[in-house]
């Protein structure tokens, strides 16, 4: 574009500053909500893949009470395997300056498969001795390579030297024991030794990190390569004979996992908020920029008489579109990173040792950095286009005034009834239809979003309270160690009075269709409840089973249906009929009562005991059979902690939705007040006072306002529940026992805005000069 | 037959407008030749069908029938880009309510045809010529209507078009205003032998023409050749 054309652009920017700043604040956040969250799903994706890569992360982990030199053999021989690995995993102390700090010893017979990446030292070779340890332990403790650590491990004290700093695959995510709820990085830590370095009597492997063939990718697996992890577990299963075996396949692996799960919450809202965001900015360009041409007609239809190409007067005014849509995006990516996108990092850094774990920038904020002003200039395009396809003459005569009332209502015997007011002000509505729809969506998804993020913190809010009072009050949980015979838990549960149950995964089948989900076996007491849809307690049945509400959605199961369920790595399936359905808060799933359990024949081997009484949490250390011991008051924090980064989305989400209706608002009020000058101008004239005409305007506004909120309020709820639904696939909330609340927050915060908003407007009434405005036809 | 030194010549030319149902004939069988140097005045009562030829003319509309000539290229035959590039390079057009940018200053105005891509004389000779290089900063909104005009002629000239069109260019002008302005259009034919085409509802003008046409009820009703013509100066009304 050259010189003149490009002061005009300038100059018309800074006289519609308002309409293009709206524009550029929609499209700078929309963008913003979209980079924070992607950089981090993202960047926490890509930086898992690459660490994957680099370390060959295990396909499949096969546990068991021991694994022999022979079972390393035949399993490396099964054509579905590439390499197998032994590994042997267990916890012990490091003495560091007079404080005993937990270390978790791995005895390896080899370093291919979820390799450790060295950091600093010399690397790993078999039969080497000496001790590779934890890098973040080693930076956060002190140690160096070359130290020599005392350590004790299986009762027996000895010495290692440090031969290098590491960090491995299998620890991204890593409490040391059941006493941590939340990681502590560097606090305890991880460390390798060749498994010639055993101090104990004889070393039996309890791990075999298995390599499968077909499977080339890392986090990024494909539905084919989950199949042949699957087709090599069950060749293994056959292969050797083992009890106790089971197995982890590299997608449930909690690092993996727990990756997932977070990653997966923050896609939706990276999916879903900036779409209604683009929506509405998108709109906000239309209409705008539709205003903006047709305003310029005159000056259009001169510089195409005066022999400026189409194509040159159309660059022109799509270039006012796209240049203010590229610097919003860019700018507003930028801004999303650095600040809420950078914080939500942070909170996941603290969770996940990742070597290398950064931000990214993803294709899809490219493209859509790149959409956003092509969106803008094609619609600009075609506001230009209707007018530029004409001749120059028919351009330059004014456009006819639209001759259109308010439609059919015209016709109708209410329309005599109505006052003046109430006639302009549908007209109105009438003749800028766009105008007016495009300020209900800005309403309602105000309204919309300021009922979810308020409904989201009642329920996070309400959950504890449901989780830890109503259903599971214990004020002890204790989880026993893999293994621990009936007797044993038994024994705990007479002494602290407890109620013992099962938990474990369970495979539902209902059909063809089948999912992993959790059972739950719960024998007598009083300790862990039940309730049904509506919050009632309700018992477990007597016979058959209960489902939970979301699992048996997933699967459209109802009660009276019969279902099939089966506890991996067992391959047998147990049909039950479905008794009832009932609420919980996580862990979907199927539960039943002891008794119906051991009917089917199976065995129940309770793993946690809830109880009232105090158990010590030395138990963890000092007890094998015991895993970890937690108060209800731990759990309390842990989950606060853990959604402490989800509600800080939510918030920012909460105040952009505002920020933009504000804008919407603000923009469009503005935008149709101009067009109205003249009228109420008109008005001025004939002697209405000020307050009057301010209330005519108000009157439309509220109108508006109250459509987009009813609307918004409406969709509410469904809008909630799809976000917390896909936020975690197995969490659900009481939706029928919340506070109408929500609904007034989002009621009177929208109307206030919207109110407050007009007024602004409307204050201009007084400033209108009536001999001005009256003058001259722009 | 046709006149040698014809610039612009209409064959039977005729225009219709629709408008939903309605359909008018704003111009029929107009035959008319204009000369190279020549200032022709366009004359009629208003709605007789000038502008309709006049944008005809600078190729800011079709004709319905007929065919028009500029030298040896048929205007009629031309698409869209080829009558911008017409417009652009061969034309200057002088609005009856000036067409200014108002976002462009008076010089910027004027400027504005560089970024057409044409070959333009110094911007600030072009407002000297009509006697407004001192108000070259200024925007549209802060001159006069005659100031305006003149600025929107120094515009049309400041590319030095081959033919210069101006519709009722004192149509919105007092009689001193407008005497200025039709002397410097004069000038155009007589100093620097452009062709220009002025049309306007108002008869004493046509004293200053070369060649009157009389255009009524969407025809040429007849073509008068001025032997001696006044002087724009000389001009009272
Ligand atoms: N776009 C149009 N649609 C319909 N009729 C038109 C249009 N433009 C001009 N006319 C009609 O054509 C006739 C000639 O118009 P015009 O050339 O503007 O007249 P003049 O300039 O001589 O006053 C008028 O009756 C006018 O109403
Ligand atoms: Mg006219």
């Amino acid at each position: 574009m050259t010189r003149n054309l490009r002061r005009k652009l300038l100059r018309d920017l800074k006289a519609n500053f308002v309409q293009f700043l709206a524009i550029f604040i929609m499209c700078f956040l929309a963008m913003f909500v979209l980079e924070a969250f992607d950089s981090v799903v993202t960047g926490s994706c890509n930086s898992l893949d690459r660490y994957y890569i680099q370390t060959d992360f295990a396909d499949l982990e096969a546990s068991s009470e021991g694994f022999t030199t022979e079972d390393l053999l035949t399993v490396r021989m099964l054509p579905s395997v590439k390499n197998a690995e032994l590994r042997y995993t267990v916890n012990g102390k490091a003495r560091l300056g007079g404080a005993e700090k937990k270390l978790e010893f791995n005895y390896i017979d080899g370093n291919e498969i979820s390799k450790m990446l060295l950091v600093s030292g010399e690397p790993y070779e078999k039969e080497k001795s000496g001790i590779w340890i934890d890098s973040d332990f080693a930076v956060r403790q002190g140690i160096n390579v070359g130290d020599t650590l005392q350590l004790t491990c299986e009762g027996v004290d000895f010495y290692e030297t440090v031969r290098g700093t590491v960090s491995n695959p299998e620890h991204v995510y890593f409490l040391i024991d059941g006493t941590y709820i939340e990681p502590d990085i560097g606090g305890y830590g991880y460390a390798f030794l060749d498994a010639g370095e055993y101090p104990g009597e004889s070393l039996l492997f309890d791990t075999m990190y298995v390599d499968v063939y077909g499977v080339e990718h890392q986090y990024y697996l494909t539905d084919e390569e989950k199949a042949a992890i699957d087709g090599c577990r069950q060749d293994i299963t056959q292969a050797i004979s083992k009890t106790s075996l089971a197995f982890t396949a590299k997608q449930k692996q909690t690092g993996y996992d727990s990756i997932a799960v977070d990653v997966g919450s923050y896609k939706t809202l990276r999916t879903f908020f900036p779409a209604i965001f683009m929506m509405i900015a998108v709109l906000g360009i239309v209409t705008t920029m539709t205003r903006l041409v047709t305003k310029q007609r005159t000056v259009i239809g001169t510089l195409k008489a005066l022999g400026f190409s189409n194509v040159v007067v159309m660059i022109h005014y799509v270039s006012y579109s796209v240049v203010i849509a590229l610097t919003g995006a860019i700018l507003g990516a930028v801004a999303g990173w650095y600040t809420l996108g950078a914080s939500i990092f942070d909170a996941m850094k603290a969770y996940y040792c990742i070597p290398g774990y950064s931000m990214e920038v993803s294709g899809t904020v490219v493209i859509t950095i790149v959409l956003i002003p092509v969106i803008a200039g094609v619609t600009n395009y075609m506001a230009c286009r209707k007018l530029l396809v004409q001749r120059a003459s028919e351009i330059l005569r004014p456009e006819p005034p639209a001759v259109m009332g308010a439609g059919l209502l015209e016709k109708t015997p209410l329309w005599s009834k109505m006052n003046f007011a109430t006639r302009w002000n549908l007209r109105d509505v009438n003749r800028n239809r766009l105008r007016t729809i495009a300020a209900v969506l800005g309403v309602l998804q105000c309204a919309m979003l300021l009922y979810t993020a308020f409904g989201v913190n009642e329920l996070n809010k309400s959950v504890e309270n449901w989780e830890y009072s109503e259903l599971s009050p214990a004020n002890y949980t204790v989880t026993f160690s893999a293994g621990t015979d009936y007797g044993t838990v038994y024994d705990y549960a007479r002494q602290y009075s407890g109620q013992m149950v099962q938990s474990a995964p369970a495979d539902l089948i209902s059909g063809d269709d089948s999912g992993l989900y959790r059972i739950t076996v719960v024998d007598e007491g009083n300790l862990y409840r039940f309730q049904a849809e509506n919050g009632d307690y309700t018992k477990l049945p007597d016979h058959g089973v209960a489902i939970s509400k979301r699992a048996a959605d997933r699967f459209g199961i109802a009660v009276g249906d019969t279902m099939g369920f089966r506890m991996p790595p067992a391959s047998k399936v147990y049909n039950v009929k479905v008794e009832l359905i009932y609420k919980a808060p996580n862990s979907q799933g199927i539960a039943m009562k002891r008794s119906c359990f051991e009917e089917l024949g199976a065995d129940f081997r309770p793993d946690t005991l809830y109880t009232d009484m105090t158990v010590p949490f030395t138990y963890v250390n000092d007890r094998t059979e015991i895993a970890s011991v937690f108060s209800k008051e731990q759990y309390i924090r842990s989950m606060k902690a853990k959604g402490a980064s989800f509600d800080y989305s939510v918030l920012y989400i909460m105040v952009i939705a505002v920020a933009i209706g504000i804008v919407v608002m603000y923009n469009l009020g503005i935008l149709s007040f101009i067009e109205k000058v003249r009228e109420i101008a008109t008005l001025k004239v004939l002697g209405f006072p000020t307050n009057k005409i301010r209330w005519i305007l108000q009157q439309q506004n509220i109108f508006i306002t109250g459509i987009g909120t009813a609307i918004g309020l409406a969709l509410g709820p469904t809008v909630l529940e799809f976000m917390m639904a896909e936020v975690d696939v197995d969490a659900d909330y009481m939706y029928s026992r919340m506070s109408p609340m929500p609904y007034v927050y989002a009621f009177a915060l929208s109307f206030i805005l919207s109110i407050a908003v007009n007024s602004i407007i409307s204050s201009k009434v007084k400033d209108i000069d009536m001999v001005e405005a009256l003058k001259g036809v722009e | 037959m046709a006149d040698e030194r014809a610039l612009i010549r209409f064959e039977n030319v005729g225009k219709i407008y629709r408008t939903g149902q309605i359909v008018y004939e704003a111009l029929h069988d107009v035959n008319l030749e204009i000369n190279d140097g020549e200032l022709a005045v366009i004359l009629g009562p208003s709605g007789a069908g000038k502008s309709t030829l006049l944008n005809l003319l600078g190729g800011l509309d079709g004709a319905t029938s007929g065919r028009i000539f500029f030298g040896d290229d048929e205007i009629t035959a031309f698409d869209d880009s080829r009558l911008g590039k017409f417009r652009a390079v061969d034309v200057g057009i002088v609005f009856q309510f000036y067409n200014l940018v108002p976002t462009l200053t008076a010089i910027e105005n004027v400027d504005l045809m560089q970024d057409l891509g044409v070959k333009i004389m110094n911007p600030l000779e072009a407002l000297e010529m009509v006697g407004l290089a001192d108000r070259k900063d200024n925007f549209p909104s802060q001159l006069s209507g005659g100031q305006q005009q003149r600025i929107s002629i120094a515009r049309a000239i400041a590319k030095m078009p081959r033919l210069l069109l101006c519709d009722e260019p004192t149509g919105a002008l007092d009689t001193n205003t407008g005497r200025g302005v039709l002397k410097i259009l004069q000038d155009q034919s007589r100093v620097y032998k452009r062709t220009v085409v002025m049309v306007t509802h108002n008869s004493m003008f046509a004293e200053i023409a070369d060649k009157v046409i009389m255009v009524k009820n969407g025809t040429v009703e007849e073509v008068k050749i001025n032997e001696s013509p006044k002087d724009a100066d000389e001009l009272q009304w």
